[in-house]
């Protein structure tokens, strides 16, 4: 079956349709076997991540089994911090830190705002899509998707996926002025080849190392009133949770923002009798990532996401304990 | 031909070469790719490269023209010969322009910030206040947040472990400094 969808999406490109509705067809063939290729297949790589003037290096090995999928993030250069992520948990290890994260991970892929087949639709009302050129990547044949934004509250994407596999292999976000914000490229990678379970432990050793766990499953919370009054077009609220974070005591209200692609991260807790020094204050950025941070109500509202300074700018200052 | 598309550059030759040379650029392709080539390696010569146009600017310029010709050529029934001579003129003209500000307003700094106000919607604030890098400290205190982050970002493929590229991989810099310290 897949054979058949690349051979149909590969024609496709052959032929240079430039009809949006095969355009669409295609994409959604691509970003389906994108997000499948996640679920069934294992891989192996070295990958660049950019970001501003700087350059890191990392390695990615997936692994499917029995007990689901597991991955393990290491960066190559500076310090060297990893994240082993199974399907019940991430473990984030930060050395240069002392520190590593737990944190527990929601019951499958339910909940999530993917970029499944059924979402395109969505994301049409707020971005076009484009399936583009053949090219080459890591030494493989890809195929490129260009997801242009329909104004300027979200970035803009290019994404080259693995042609026989789906594999994403390079992915670059751009700003509204088509700036290169962030990218990521895959510069060696291995598809489909076993790999040993000695690749999925921490290659460092955790002794002494402080952890900071966040505590179980945190439903039975209730989960409070606070809401982001002024959202850029097209974004609308598509979770609203309690958590523990790990290293807090109090529970932590997370709003999540999408418009189908672009996430934006609402936190609110109570500024309280813990010192939690470093608490963010106005509007920063990290490579495509803007942070935003106020105190509202002794409550710390701190808001994260991979979009341009004025959307989280916007939904940051409008944050408040509504109605 | 080159020649006097060299001469036209450093703003040498007379006026009826010169003429010569702009209508050359008009319908010669090659030579608008070389007209190109000349002004970069001036440019790059002069180091003046970060205010240097994008490729094929000439080509678009006499494409744009052309396209606005044919426009014409339907609303007035012109004659072609009338109309090439009229589209050559004003592609000469574009071309001498650009030759007279030696290109930077196309790309100049200001010309960014006016396009990129222009193109914010309105917000109530006339633009964001630019945002400044994340303080390594704020980042480290950031790490829970953008780890609980990651689980809801789809990251358009490798189902959001992309999102976790920011947390481990970043700041090696100033990382790298601190281990030959």
């Amino acid at each position: 079956m897949t054979g058949f969808f690349l051979r149909r999406f590969t024609l496709a490109v052959q032929l240079g349709l430039a009809a949006s509705l095969a355009q669409a067809a295609d994409a959604q063939t691509l970003f389906a076997r994108m997000h499948q290729v996640g679920r069934s297949l294992d891989y192996e790589g070295t990958f660049v991540y950019q970001h501003g003037d700087q350059l890191e290096s990392l390695r990615i090995v997936h692994k499917t089994g029995a007990d689901g999928v597991r991955e393990r993030l290491v960066s190559l250069n500076g310090a060297p911090r990893e994240i082993i992520r199974t399907d019940s948990e991430v473990r984030c290890y930060l050395p240069d830190e002392n520190a590593a994260l737990i944190e527990h991970r929601r019951a499958g892929d339910r909940n999530f705002p993917a970029l499944l087949p059924d979402s395109l639709a969505l994301l049409q009302g707020n971005y076009k899509v484009h399936v583009g050129k053949e090219g080459r990547v890591a030494g493989r044949k890809a195929v490129s998707v260009r997801i242009k934004p329909r104004d300027a509250y979200r970035y803009g994407y290019l994404l080259w996926a693995d042609e026989a596999s789906g594999l994403l292999l390079k992915a670059s976000l751009l700003d509204e002025r088509g700036v290169v914000v962030e990218q990521y490229m895959f510069t060696q990678v291995s598809i489909g080849k076993p790999i040993p379970e000695s690749e999925l432990k921490p290659q460092y050793p955790t002794k002494g190392i402080v952890w900071q766990r966040a505590d179980d499953e945190t439903q039975a919370l209730s989960t409070g009133q606070w809401t982001a009054a002024r959202l850029p077009a097209g974004f609308t609220l598509s979770v609203r949770t309690m958590r523990m974070l790990p290293g807090r005591k109090q529970p932590v209200e997370h709003l999540v923002y999408t418009d189908g692609l672009a996430v934006v991260s609402v936190f609110v807790e109570k500024v309280g009798d813990e010192a939690k020094p470093n608490s963010l204050s106005g509007l920063t950025h990290m490579g495509a990532v803007h942070a935003f941070g106020k105190v509202v109500d002794g409550h710390q509202i701190t808001v994260v996401g991979e979009a341009p300074a004025l959307t989280v700018d916007m939904i940051g200052e409008s944050v408040g304990p509504g109605q | 031909m080159k020649e006097q598309i060299s001469a036209l550059l450093d703003g040498e030759g007379n006026d009826l070469e010169r003429e010569h040379a702009l209508r050359a650029l008009g319908t010669d392709p090659a030579l608008r790719g070389a007209w190109e080539r000349y002004h970069l390696a001036s440019a790059a010569i002069r180091r003046e490269l970060e205010v240097m146009v994008s490729p094929g600017l000439a080509d678009r310029i006499h494409e744009r023209l052309q396209h606005e010709a044919q426009e014409n050529t339907v609303r007035r029934s012109l004659s072609p010969r009338v109309l090439k001579f009229t589209a050559g003129l004003a592609i000469a003209a574009s071309v001498a322009t650009v030759a007279i500000l030696n290109l930077p307003p196309l790309v100049s700094p200001s010309a960014v910030s006016v396009a990129r106000n222009a193109s914010s919607p309105a917000t109530g604030k006339s633009t964001v206040a630019e945002a400044r890098q994340t303080p390594r400290d704020q980042q480290n205190a950031l790490n829970p947040y953008l780890v609980q982050h990651g689980e809801f970002t789809p990251a358009a493929g490798m189902n959001g472990l992309l999102s976790y590229v920011r947390v481990i991989g970043r700041d090696s810099a100033a990382t790298d400094n601190a281990n030959t310290e």
